[in-house]
């Protein structure tokens, strides 16, 4: 009797720390978490470990093994929903940066011969050299544009991305005039201009260039 | 009513049988005289035409047929030409004017050898209303509003093409929205068609903000008497769309799959997707998928006020109650299992459809995804993209053989396949490889999820659709039914497209008369729209066409302008390495009406004969549409003599 107890404390073991890595590798699973550490994982692997190296029933493991083949995947449907996308973000917002500097060119509208991603573009001098940002395509169109010139300073914040082979500064906010424009969201998405009878296309925010 | 009938059933005997059908008593079938109604409508609406033959067998004088329609009052005396027509040779039958009592008329062939054989069958003549939506970016607000229209057209019987009335909803999320609850009235116009099923439709509304002063004017290309691809001709927006054959006013009732897309508060791009059950009383429930713009919110339930509100007389209703969609919703009725769907809210706007799950709602299954190809895409979003894939369906199959294999495609099944993809500010990618996983519950939700992405699409929404449903042409139960419709749930994305079996990659097939749309737009941005029908030729592969090209921002074209003599020239060319894409490398845009030809480089993903998406990959120009077989060019001469109506 204590036999058949043992053996069912270390199936339930076992296939706790075995389940563990098969979901962990779908990364699916959810760990409970205590100071930063998981509460199990560690613990559990060799406590798993120790138990196998003491039993002495090696003619119930392949019950063992075959049991534990079920439960991984009662873990790993228990937590699916919590999957996330397998790419990273197009516009990573934590890798936002703010420049400044000087327009030394405008484009308000990039044809193909400028080899540029659609749309506007405003070409900065920084301190680390020349800037394409990109605005997208309605920055400069309708009321409330975005309006420039080249000699202006302004600050821009946004990512800089490699798009179609080339350096690009994909722009969320660009200041200017004491302005703040708000190009994209923080996933990256074009805004439409609207007019400001409409809703509110430009934020003061603070801020003087 | 069928008197000829008991003649085909020794003649079925005979076939099935495999006999020599000299049996039964000396009697030998294959000298018995026959006759049967080969080629008819089962409906058609009024005033239209469609072709009808009648075959003969065994008649020695080869006499043919004579043809009549009964009642007689409602037919009048010339219904068909010609009246006469050998076996097996067709006669144009034109439906009456106005539906008769009763709905539907009898027309009879008889042998012309043997005047005491005949064979008969029934055609319901309707009424025409049509029901239509558009989506597209409007111009006569900011430039660059995302708008949406859904309606209803009611057309006169008596083929003419006059537009006797209808309603409208038209939503820039903007300045421009439709007074509620009443929409727009649509008050008159006219239907223009030319010999190929390309046409211009006119609407004059009550609404002086829509269109110019209130005339809506859109291109039209008709693939059958049912079904039409639109696109706004007037220059003051620019939009794709469907127009299809409106079969019924009632309420929506039971399981649903939707999509729906539009412009958010900050006209951003907004994607909906979900399912959806409606009871007898118009109370519904559901879940919904929402990306507004990067911020996905998946299977939010639709609350238990949801309702919908009986149609009107146009199958024109109301949907309240506090949707995850929008505010207000109207829907308009295009069949028993279709609607549409517009956001009448005055800050957002979004146009969809609706498609029924049929019998299989509750029973969908991974295997219900097999071969398939898939379009997606919003040019409001800078993006479009076709491919085609497969799916490891069998896991289930494996597993049941042994419990102890392949656990984890019980939970998701893989797929493989190709596409192109054109992100006018990111990749452009042609011929790409992906894999990934899919899921598809019991009741018709599910995801595809590319494992290493496809340039920024990652996690697309998967809401199957009745098997026995034609998605692109929501009256075609015949043929290319099923699949699912399919909206992009990224933060890095947001499209809606759908996705159907693909059945057939013969390249022969990939011939005769086609109907085309394709929405894009141009490095700028801005939208333009083009359609039309053309003729493809196997072998060879040539593609000729003409068409109308809505470019009101010059975009395309460097001229401001709507184009309706547009000639579209190709070759398509099968991709040795995959079957079922062609590409169109140029696609030849052409028209005295602007400077220089405009050179598309595209891509075809065949799901079979009659239905293809296409793509152009040109690194400034994104566009992405269908190609759909178009059985109206079958009698051009017979249309040619009166142009005003539409054939079969």
């Amino acid at each position: 009797m204590t036999s058949k107890y043992l053996s069912a404390i270390l199936i339930v073991v076992l296939c706790m720390a075995l389940a563990r890595p098969a979901a962990a590798d779908k990364g699916r699973m959810i760990e409970a978490v205590e100071d930063g550490r998981p509460i199990m994982g560690e613990f559990v692997l060799a406590t798993a470990v120790a138990a196998v190296m003491t039993a002495v029933v090696i003619h119930e493991l392949s019950v063992v093994l075959a049991l534990c083949t079920f439960a991984a995947p009662i873990h790993a449907q228990a937590t699916e929903t919590t999957a996330a996308s397998p790419l990273p973000p197009w516009y990573d917002i934590t890798k936002e940066v703010t420049l400044t500097g000087t327009l030394s060119s405008v484009v308000q509208d990039a044809t193909p011969e400028m080899n540029l991603l659609a749309g506007s573009h405003l070409i900065i001098e920084t301190s680390a050299g020349k800037v394409d940002a990109s605005l997208g395509g309605f920055a400069m169109k309708g009321e409330g544009a975005l309006s420039v010139t080249p000699g202006q300073r302004v600050q821009v914040t946004g990512v800089m991305k490699t798009i179609r082979d080339q350096q690009v500064f994909v722009t969320r906010l660009v200041l200017a005039r004491g302005q703040v424009y708000k190009i994209r969201n923080e996933h990256g998405f074009v805004l439409r201009r609207l007019s400001q009878q409409g809703r509110t296309n430009s934020e003061a925010m603070g801020g003087r260039l | 009513m069928k008197r000829g009938s008991h003649w085909i059933v020794p003649a079925l005997l005979c076939v099935l049988g495999n006999a020599s059908c000299g049996g039964l008593g000396g009697l030998n079938f294959n000298d018995l005289f026959l006759i049967s109604i080969s080629q008819a409508p089962s409906r058609m609406v009024a005033g239209t035409k469609a072709n009808v033959a009648a075959v003969v067998s065994n008649d020695p004088a080869n006499g043919g047929v004579t043809w009549s329609c009964a009642p007689a009052t409602s037919c009048g005396t010339n219904s068909f030409n010609p009246d006469k027509t050998p076996s097996g040779v067709a006669s144009i039958f034109t439906a009456p004017s106005i539906p008769p009592t009763g709905g539907a008329v009898t027309i009879t062939a008889t042998s012309v050898s043997k005047p005491d054989l005949s064979f008969s069958t029934s055609i319901t003549i309707g009424s025409p209303t049509f029901s239509f939506y558009v989506a597209g970016v409007a111009k006569n607000d900011e430039g660059h509003d995302i708008y949406s229209i859904a309606g209803v057209v009611a057309f006169a019987s008596d083929g003419s093409g006059t537009v006797l009335g209808g309603e409208q909803d038209y939503n820039d999320g903007d300045r421009i929205t439709s007074p509620q609850p009443q929409g727009d009235k649509i008050l008159s116009g006219s239907l223009g068609m030319a010999a190929n099923g390309q046409g211009t439709l006119t609407l004059v509304t009550n609404n002086s903000k829509v269109g110019v002063a209130g005339t809506e004017t859109f291109a039209v290309a008709f693939s059958n008497a049912d079904h039409a691809l639109i696109t706004q001709f007037d220059g003051t927006a620019t939009s794709n769309g469907s127009l299809d054959l409106q079969t019924s006013t009632s309420l929506p009732s039971n399981g649903y799959s939707f999509v729906l897309s539009g412009g958010g508060i900050n006209s951003e791009p907004v994607v909906d997707g979900g399912m959806l059950f409606v009871d007898a009383s118009g109370n519904f429930s559901g879940t919904v998928d929402v990306n507004d713009a990067g911020n996905v919110v998946l299977g939010t339930p639709i609350p238990a006020t949801a309702v919908f509100s009986a149609p009107d007389s146009f199958g024109r209703g109301t949907i309240t109650g506090g949707t995850p969609i929008a505010g207000l919703l109207n829907y308009y009725v295009v069949g028993p299992e279709v609607f549409r769907i517009i956001d009448v809210d005055g800050g957002d706007t979004a146009v969809g459809s609706a498609y029924g799950q049929g019998n299989s709602a509750s029973q969908f299954a991974n295997a219900y995804i097999g071969t398939s190809v898939f379009s997606i895409g919003n040019s409001p979003d800078f993006y479009a993209a076709a491919g085609q894939l497969t799916t490891d369906a069998t896991a289930a199959a494996k597993h049941a053989a042994n419990a102890l294999v392949d656990d984890a495609a019980l939970a998701t099944n893989n797929f493989t396949g190709v596409g192109d993809l054109n992100e006018l500010d990111g990749a452009l990618l042609a011929a790409h490889p992906f894999t990934g996983t899919y899921t598809l519950g019991a009741n018709g939700y599910g995801a595809l999820s590319f494992a290493a992405g496809f340039g920024s699409v990652a996690t697309i929404g998967l809401y199957a659709v009745d098997p026995s449903l034609n998605i692109l042409d929501p009256n075609n139960t015949g043929s290319g039914v099923g699949g699912a419709l399919i909206a992009e749930m990224d933060t890095n994305r947001a499209g809606i497209g759908v996705l159907i079996p693909q059945t057939d990659t013969d390249v022969a097939h990939f011939a005769g008369d086609y109907t085309f749309g394709a929405q894009g737009l141009t490095g700028a941005p801005a939208e333009f729209d083009f359609l039309g029908e053309a003729t493809v030729t196997e072998p060879g592969g040539a593609f000729a066409g003409t068409g109308a090209i809505s470019d009101p921002f010059g975009a395309l074209t460097g001229t401001v302008g709507v184009f309706s003599k547009a000639t579209f020239a190709a070759t398509a060319v099968p991709d040795a390495s995959h079957a079922g894409r062609f590409t169109l490398d140029p696609l030849a845009l052409s028209s005295t009406d602007f400077a220089s030809p405009v050179n598309l480089t595209v891509t075809v993903y065949q799901a079979n004969a009659g239905q293809l998406f296409w793509i152009s990959v040109n690194p400034d120009i994104e566009s992405g549409g269908s190609i759909q077989q178009n059985t109206l060019a079958s009698a051009p001469a017979a249309m040619k003599t009166k142009p005003n109506n539409r054939n079969n």
